[in-house]
């Protein structure tokens, strides 16, 4: 059996692709010819399938009850002599239902072979999407729906064009590195955190890239006594402003 | 049959994405569409035993690998090209194609669920079902077909050319 995550929606019951299919594996196993069902055997191993099918806590989807429902509204009207009729239009209906859904099978199994057949030669690969083959716009009584179709093509198309948008940053390192010549100018001991203090993650960036120059350059003298525990900076010298002035132009 | 006739014919179908038919060829060329016809059987005869096949598809003509040559070219593209559905939706893709135009109610119906129309939306998505129009009744449902890459898909050169029922021994009455 086919398992694919887009195609994984119908619950597969023990394999089974609704009630139909377990219904005719239930006919096909007691080696009976779907014009011969009789109702009330299969009514009951069709309810001891779904009994244990609830016991391995499968999650059953309610198309199943509908037919359990079905099966006992029958066996119960054979039962009665004045719904003989009625149990007769039903069963035939049942019978119906269930040939239809044979040629089904096997038209679905026919297909798959085709597929199947066909996936075994390849197409040259080149593939231009250019929609203009024959691009003679015919309305025609289903004009709507390609109207539809159309537009959710273009939906989805801007949806993938949809730009990421790059916000300039409200500081540049230049800011920062003189917000922290001017910390360090008051102060001699300042923690990291208390500088990157609710601020967003590309000032903080901008700030430890700006202290790393600093202690590079013997301004600041960074201490860490573990790894990921708090930075201590500390002020070594206060630079001259022209020193301070050369550094901020670096980064320009 | 004038050999450059038959040439233009190949590049014309080589050069397509989609399986080309004889009449856009007739059209193009500007010529009978019995030539093209003849042409491409020729064509077809030509390369029987190359590498490339001519393929008979959706009502046109394609070129494609021979598929005796499947193992080799598959280890090339590393891919393969078939879907993989599973049986809910082979059923409902079955159903669709061998009675259309049909509503989700129907073909719910008859595969006896209360509803299709999950299967019915990504059978859509895949290009192999298309909404066709609605059916004149209450409710005014949408009424499904399917489509022109289905029968590319399903190697068929149209709707007629579906295995019928008797074919594979079953009394369709």
């Amino acid at each position: 059996m086919d398992f694919s995550p887009t195609f994984d929606l119908e619950l597969q019951l023990e394999g089974f692709n609704g009630p139909l299919d377990m219904l005719l594996h239930l006919v096909r196993k007691q080696k009976m010819a779907i014009a011969d069902i009789s109702i009330a055997p299969i009514t009951e191993q069709y309810a001891e399938y779904l009994n244990r099918m609830e016991e391995l806590n499968l999650d059953i989807a309610g198309d199943y009850f509908v037919m359990a429902s079905t099966l006992m509204l029958m066996k119960a009207k054979s039962m009665i002599p004045r719904e003989q009729e009625a149990f007769e239009e039903m069963r035939e209906e049942l019978i119906f239902q269930l040939e239809e859904y044979e040629k089904v099978l096997t038209q679905a199994g026919k297909l798959r072979e085709r597929h199947k057949e066909i996936s075994r030669s390849f197409p040259r690969s080149y593939k231009e999407k250019i929609e203009k083959e024959d691009w003679e716009f015919k309305v025609g009584d289903n004009g709507a729906f390609l109207l539809v179709e159309h537009y959710a093509r273009v939906v989805e198309r801007r949806k993938a064009l949809r730009p990421i948008l790059i916000r300039p940053k409200p500081y540049t390192m230049k800011d920062v590195l003189s917000l922290l010549f001017s910390v360090f100018a008051e102060k001699r001991k300042v923690r990291f955190s208390a500088l990157a203090r609710v601020r967003e993650r590309g000032f903080v960036v901008y700030l430890f890239v700006s202290m790393l120059e600093l202690v590079r350059e013997g301004a600041l003298k960074a201490t860490q006594t573990d790894t990921f525990s708090e930075i201590i900076l500390q002020r070594r010298t206060i630079f001259t402003e022209e020193k301070q002035e050369q550094l901020v132009a670096r980064f320009e | 049959m004038n050999t450059d006739f038959k040439a233009t014919v190949e590049a014309l179908i080589f050069a397509s994405d989609s399986p080309l038919s004889v009449d856009k060829i007739a059209r193009v060329l500007e010529v009978e569409p019995t030539l093209v016809q003849a042409a491409v059987e020729e064509l077809s005869v030509d390369c029987s035993h190359r590498g490339i096949n001519l393929f008979k598809l959706a009502g046109g003509y394609q070129f494609m690998t021979s598929r005796r040559f499947y193992p080799m070219v598959l280890k090339m593209k590393d891919t393969d090209r078939s879907l993989s559905l599973s049986q809910a939706a082979f059923e409902t893709l079955a159903i669709v194609s061998y009675r259309q135009p049909i509503t989700s109610q129907e073909v719910a119906a008859m595969r006896g669920v209360q509803s299709v129309s999950n299967i019915l939306r990504n059978l859509q998505a895949l290009e192999l079902i298309r909404i066709a129009g609605r059916k004149d009744v209450i409710g005014r449902p949408m009424l499904y077909r399917t489509s022109q890459k289905f029968l590319e898909l399903f190697g068929l050169n149209s709707l007629g050319d579906l295995p019928s029922l008797e074919e594979i021994g079953v009394n369709d009455s």
